[in-house]
């Protein structure tokens, strides 16, 4: 068996360069969970009119460590955009809060997060995002519909 | 040794940014008003590109790094919000303030002010709600 040092070399190589072509694809941005469908990710509904869950949900992210990139709406949805910032454990996440009409009495909130690298195994779940976003919701619906 | 190991504990500890939430901060009392004109922001905020550079090189991985300072996401270091000016519906007075709720001109709103800082709330309301009689009770 004949391996020589630049066929190493080049094995090697072209495996660093198809890794980094891996780790790149499998990033997540803003995008990918702003323009995925509006019933992705955890749901709850509640009991109060459109325009009011739409202040609470935008108060609940407002009062998380989150950076909120943006916010609008359509005739389907009020949608909210963030992102958690880099860290040591974690590439961070981006994640959409959905708010959409249900009827005059009863909205439905959605909320999708993902993890900028898709590979790590740290950092926040959509599971930790949407309990707290939805308890925080609560919270300020409650306050504002006293 | 055991003061580096320390030490590098504690700056790991330290970058390790678990979700955590504020408290609900107080508002003032509602203060109806019309929005009488709106103007869009984009502002600096969020991290930035040599944050996201000096994360990377610790991954010692060329294309992460390239990709971080490329700016792949610059949306990253940038925020959208609205600006409204507003007449008060109590003594016609014009406020003007900064929000990420959608409403559009002429519409009819409650607004919450923040007392200690923090952003304001705003609900849309139905225009009867900003007709001066229905605000007769709620002088501020």
């Amino acid at each position: 068996m004949n391996v020589t040092i630049s066929g190493v070399r080049t094995v090697l190589a072209a495996l660093a360069l198809t890794c980094s072509a891996v780790s790149l694809s499998a990033c997540a941005t803003t995008e990918t969970v702003a323009n995925a469908p509006v019933t992705s990710g955890a749901t709850q509904d509640y009991s109060a009119p459109y325009d009011v869950v739409k202040a609470a949900a935008l108060e609940s992210v407002q009062r998380l460590n989150v950076d909120i990139q943006g916010s609008d709406e359509t005739d389907e949805r009020f949608q909210i955009r963030f992102s958690k910032a880099i860290s040591a454990f974690s590439w961070g996440e981006v994640g959409v809060v959905n708010v959409v009409r249900v009827d005059d009495h009863t909205t439905r909130v959605y909320v999708h997060t993902s993890k900028r690298d898709q590979m790590q195994i740290t950092g926040t779940s959509e599971r930790q995002f949407a309990n707290q976003i939805f308890a925080n919701i609560t919270e300020s619906l409650s306050r504002l519909q006293q | 040794m055991k003061a580096v190991a320390l030490l590098g504990g504690a700056l790991l500890a330290s970058a390790c940014a678990p979700l955590r939430s504020d408290p609900l901060p107080e508002i003032g009392p509602p203060e109806y008003a019309h929005v009488v004109a709106k103007r869009d922001l984009n502002i600096r905020a969020g991290e930035t590109r040599a944050e996201r550079g000096a994360w990377a090189l610790l991954s010692l991985n060329p294309a992460i790094i390239a990709g971080a300072m490329v700016g792949v996401e610059d949306e990253f270091g940038r925020s959208q919000l609205s600006e409204y000016d507003l007449t008060l519906v109590q003594g016609g007075r014009i406020a003007t303030v900064q929000s990420r709720y959608v409403v559009q001109v002429g519409q009819c709103l409650v607004m919450r002010r923040p007392m200690q800082g923090g952003a304001v709330v705003i609900i849309a309301q139905e225009e009867t709600r900003c007709a001066p009689q229905a605000n007769a009770g709620s002088a501020q």
